[in-house]
């Protein structure tokens, strides 16, 4: 109502202050496409806009397909939680689970094979290698070829990447999120008619993606979080340590775990909050404050094994019991604490999950039914189980148990 | 080609080649001249893929931020000066512009306005302090680097907010290979231009770089020249931030990191000497496009990730190996 | 206006040392006050380690601003040192020695690919040495395919994590090194080249100075003071840190400036840099201390610099020395 009476008044006054050419009729039909455009710019509407409407697939939420989906989604949580002495895990509040009919995006396969973008992180670090290196060998065992771009780490690179990938027409994108900033180009991908899957990683509402297949976040905070609350008894100090500031990777488990702690154990009081970088001179330096400031510390909440690498070597070389960690799982770590009492319980967020990111972009393209959230299975243990994991002849690197073939791991020097 | 040369022309030969491998530097051509090489040598590796609408669009993309940021960092060097803050304070502008508007279309107009206010603020400070201490311009701009960077994780260190969708057509549309986007930067340009070449703003802008002692005594208002040109570098920061904030749709916390040394590189790579008083618009505009060209080679030709950053290197150490001019002080 | 600068700089000289001093001891006060626990032994010997880390490279900034130059390759150069050792060695104490030649070798290599660019070729220290940065990280990327791998050997964990009369090694070393600097720079000739350089290129130059050689020596100074840090830092997280070599570790050009050298050149001494280092390590671990978050700790190093600075600059702008 206000936003017409407003145009009207607008366009008269337009009219008043015109010159005389100005109000020929084709002009003025002219001026008023100007003047909605302008209004439209200037955004008189006060009502908040909902991000991305009316993009991406039909999903359905409600049907038996979905359900399936929904059981299965809350089945990784289960298992997750079960391997470690969890039971009844739940997956987290406002995890929505829903059927994505991709009948839009069929598309039969051409002679030399789908054409699958990826945008990737960047040989930044191990992790990212493995991670392009699975979906490359992925793609070669499917038949696919991939158009590659590396982000190295930086979300505003991976804006630019995004569009120039969009810009050759895939059949689908496969993007690996280095936040949030991409959400509006994805967003434009989506709205080109190219099915976007969100990679080991999460993008806000709205990106219109298809699919988003990741190790859930909300699972790995949560483990961590409830894992420390069982083991020192729901009271006692503990510090968090998480990897950068304002990554997802880092903020959304930490943001789980701190919820968990609020909500269901006031007794666990959460004394310090750092960020290592994901590093492990950085994190030995926090550790190593820690230890000085908190002697009665029971745990320390981390997201990575290699801040656990840190605090493991702070308490060592001062000689004190290490406290219970968390983490992801990297095969340094392993090694450095094989044989020694440290106690820990890792959930790994594997490199290789990035295979799986095809596989569902090829089942978008083949006009399967996909889930429009995908929990990636990954190994959860605990200490006692450290035999089983630990890779003593292999890299430091290596992102243990490794899904990927004997001589690809020796051909990237990781085994 | 010394080898052809008899040894008695030799000398002479090279100090020809220097002396107008330094002219082509300090007019700008140098930055463009290697511009117009990538160009030659990407139409020849994928004709098909370089010359296309979208593809051009993009390297025009991406060049509105970093030019933005650029043209600030031009001014400021101008004076002999170096703005280290421009990045943070594009993420932080960034970052509020999301979280401001979220997706309140009423918000939109208003929330710029207030952004641009906020660089020029940071500008005044930041003017003031160099203008009345002797604090070098480097180190009160490395301590906002920091600073601001602080507020803006403080605010949040999650991604939040949500611009509108007038907004982000700002950052997204495209009319065949421009991007609309590129009309912020062309605008911005223009002012600059016109300031610089076309005012007593700008010859004072000159006059303090070349020499600030001599430019007093001479009646030129240095401080309030200083304070102006950081003013405009922080409302361009601020506006790049807009855009990035456009581009990506919401706002998050590192936004801009990293800006203040491509702007910095781009600035030197188009000619300028960081000891002020001398800088070429046109130089800088071609490194902004030889900076953007570079970048988005790597995913046009599918080159290895691996050596994307050695790349990288190379390119700004030659540029800059072989382009700078000799500082004409020492 | 401008005649009044010499008059100042000379009264303002003492002050130059009193600022950072005071306020070290601000801090000092401040962290007894609001964090008792900051003057346990523990904590004391991680502001010490801190100190040693940012210390062993601040002193190679310092005496490269004293020649008008600055330095941004320091921690390429630092991560460089880490994979060096890591994979040269893969834990093999052994094989230490042939690593660390390696290392100081690629040190040289890149401090004279800085002096080069810059006394050679003119290009601005910022942008030379930042080119190098980029350049050195994309060698690493390119090298390791991303991911370094190899054991640091146990010889190199003295370096890093061990004490000596209960003060970590890492000071002794910084005290070795900043003692060397400080009598190098105060009582030989090269010291006052170094200076004549710093505060007037060309005056130098006609005084029969090789302006060009004392820059370079700076710059190779430096990055060799950068691998030592590398080394120190391998020795002290026991593993390579793949992080170390992609951050842009302003720390020691933080710590220069702090404590009062110079960017124009010629002016500050090993003291400043000592106190700088100092002040700053006593800043970082305190941060940690009171909690604060990321956040925080960067707003509040920013106010450090600018406040330490200001206090001891305060004064009518003097011409030219923007």
């Amino acid at each position: 109502m206000s936003t017409r009476g407003r145009r009207h008044a607008l366009r008269s006054r337009i009219e008043e202050v015109l010159p005389v050419p100005f109000r020929l009729p084709r002009v003025r039909a002219a001026v008023a496409v100007a003047a909605a455009s302008a209004l439209a710019l200037s955004g008189c509407s006060t009502e908040r806009e909902s991000p991305g409407t009316g993009l991406g697939a039909a999903a359905d939420c409600g049907g038996s397909t979905a359900q399936s989906f929904r059981q299965q989604y809350a089945q990784t949580w289960r298992q997750a939680g079960d391997a470690i002495g969890l039971p009844g895990l739940t997956p987290a509040a406002g995890t929505q689970v829903c059927e994505i009919d991709t009948a839009r995006f069929a598309k039969d396969r051409p002679k030399k094979g789908y054409r699958i973008a990826f945008a990737a992180q960047g040989p930044t670090n191990a992790w990212a290698t493995t991670n392009e290196e699975a979906f490359r060998y992925r793609a070669r065992q499917r038949g696919a070829k991939v158009l590659y771009a590396s982000a190295n780490g930086d979300v505003n690179k991976q804006v630019d990447n995004v569009q120039q990938l969009v810009a050759q027409r895939p059949d689908a994108l496969v993007v690996v999120p280095m936040g949030d900033a991409i959400t509006g180009q994805v967003r434009a991908a989506a709205s080109q008619g190219i099915p976007v899957v969100v990679c080991s990683g999460r993008l806000g509402e709205g990106s219109g993606a298809v699919s988003t297949v990741t190790r859930d976040y909300e699972l790995q905070g949560t483990l961590w979080a409830e894992w420390i609350a069982r083991r020192i008894g729901g009271k006692g100090k503990i510090a968090m340590l998480s990897g950068i500031a304002g990554v997802p990777t880092a903020e959304l488990p930490k943001k789980q775990a701190e919820k968990i702690f609020a909500q269901r154990y006031p007794g666990i009081q959460v004394v310090a909050k750092q960020n290592t970088d994901w590093s492990a001179t950085k994190a030995k330096t926090v550790a190593a404050q820690l230890l000085a400031r908190y002697p009665d510390l029971k745990a320390v909440w981390s997201d990575s094994a290699i801040t656990d690498l840190g605090v493991y070597e702070a308490y060592s070389q001062a000689g004190k019991p290490v406290p219970p960690v968390t983490g992801d799982v990297t095969n340094a770590f392993l090694k450095a604490v094989q044989g020694k009492d440290v106690p820990f319980a890792l959930s790994a967020f594997p490199p290789e999950q990035s295979a799986q990111c095809l596989d569902t972009a090829l089942d978008v393209l083949a006009g399967k039914k996909v889930p429009s959230q995908v929990n990636v299975n990954s190994a959860v243990f605990t200490d006692k189980q450290i035999t089983q994991y630990v890779r003593p002849e292999c890299s430091d690197d290596l992102a243990v148990p490794s899904a990927l073939p004997a001589d690809l791991l020796k051909k990237l020097k990781l085994c | 080609m010394t080898a052809v040369t008899a040894p008695a022309g030799a000398a002479p030969a090279r100090e020809r080649l220097a002396a107008a491998l330094s002219a082509a530097a300090r007019t700008g051509l140098a930055a463009w001249a290697i511009v117009a090489l990538l160009v030659a040598v990407l139409t020849v590796a994928d004709p098909g893929g370089f010359w296309t609408a979208a593809n051009i669009a993009n390297v025009l993309t991406a060049t509105v931020v970093l030019g933005l940021v650029a043209l600030g960092q031009h001014l400021v060097v101008l004076t002999g000066g170096i703005d280290l803050s421009v990045g943070s304070t594009a993420t932080l502008s960034a970052l509020l512009t999301a979280m401001l508007i979220d997706g309140y279309p009423i918000r939109t107009i208003p929330t710029i306005l207030a952004m641009l206010l906020l660089g020029a603020a940071i500008g005044v400070v930041h003017g003031l302090i160099v203008a009345n201490t002797r604090i070098p311009a480097f180190v009160v701009t490395l301590s906002t680097f920091y600073l601001i960077q602080g507020i803006a994780f403080m605010i949040s260190t999650t991604p939040s907010g949500q611009v509108t969708r007038a907004l982000a057509d700002v950052g997204m549309r495209r009319f065949g290979p421009f991007p609309l986007a590129l009309a912020v930067l062309a605008a911005a340009v223009a002012i600059v231009a016109v300031l610089l070449h076309r005012t007593r703003f700008g010859r004072h802008v000159h006059a303090v770089g070349g020499d600030a002692a001599a430019a007093r005594s001479a009646g030129v208002p240095v401080n309030r020249t200083l304070v102006l040109v950081f003013v405009i570098a922080g409302t361009l920061a601020a506006a790049a931030g807009v855009m990035l904030a456009a581009r990506a749709t919401i706002g998050s916390p590192n936004a801009g990191q990293g800006l203040e040394l491509s702007a910095i590189t781009v600035v030197v790579v188009g000619g300028a000497s960081l000891l002020g008083g001398r800088a070429s618009l046109a130089g800088t505009l071609g490194g902004v496009a030889l900076l953007a060209l570079v970048e988005s080679s790597f995913t046009l030709l599918q080159l290895p990730a691996t050596a994307s950053d050695l790349i990288r290197g190379v390119v700004i150490l030659a540029a800059a190996a072989l382009f700078v001019p000799r500082s004409h002080r020492e | 206006m401008t005649t009044l600068t010499a008059g100042r700089a000379a009264r303002f000289a003492p002050a130059g040392t009193l600022m950072p001093l005071s306020g070290l001891a601000l801090v000092l006060v401040a962290a007894a006050v609001w964090t008792p626990g900051f003057y346990s032994e523990a904590n004391l010997r991680l502001v010490l380690f801190q100190a040693g880390l940012i210390g062993v490279t601040a002193v190679g900034q310092t005496v490269v601003l004293l020649g008008r130059g600055i330095d941004l390759s320091v921690g390429a150069v630092m991560g460089l040192t880490t994979v060096i050792v890591a994979t040269q060695t893969d834990g093999d104490g052994g094989k230490l020695p042939a690593a660390i030649l390696l290392a100081v070798l690629a040190g040289i290599a890149i401090g004279a690919v800085n002096a080069g660019l810059v006394v050679l070729r003119g290009v601005p220290p910022f942008v030379a040495t930042f080119a190098v940065f980029v350049l050195v990280q994309g060698a690493i990327t390119a090298w390791t395919r991303g991911a370094a791998a190899g054991d640091i050997p146990h010889g190199l964990q003295t370096l890093g994590s061990g004490r000596v009369l209960g003060v970590p090694t890492p000071l002794w070393v910084f005290a070795g090194v900043a003692a060397v600097a400080a009598v190098v720079l105060a009582r030989t000739g090269a010291g006052r080249r170094l200076y004549a350089t710093g505060s007037n290129p060309r005056a130098a130059r006609l005084s029969g100075i090789r302006t060009g050689r004392v820059i370079a020596a700076g710059y190779i100074a430096s990055a060799l003071l950068a691998v030592l840090a590398g080394l120190i830092s391998a020795g002290y997280a026991g593993h390579v840190d793949a992080q170390l070599s992609r951050s842009l570790d302003l720390n020691s050009l933080a710590a220069a400036v702090i404590g009062g050298v110079a960017l124009t050149g010629g002016k500050g001494h090993i003291g400043h840099t000592v106190l700088g280092v100092a002040l700053l390590a006593v800043l970082i671990v305190w941060m940690l201390q009171l909690g604060a978050g990321t956040g925080g700790q960067l707003a509040v190093q920013g106010a450090a610099i600018l406040l330490a600075t200001w206090l001891r600059q305060r004064g009518p702008a003097a011409a030219g020395t923007r």
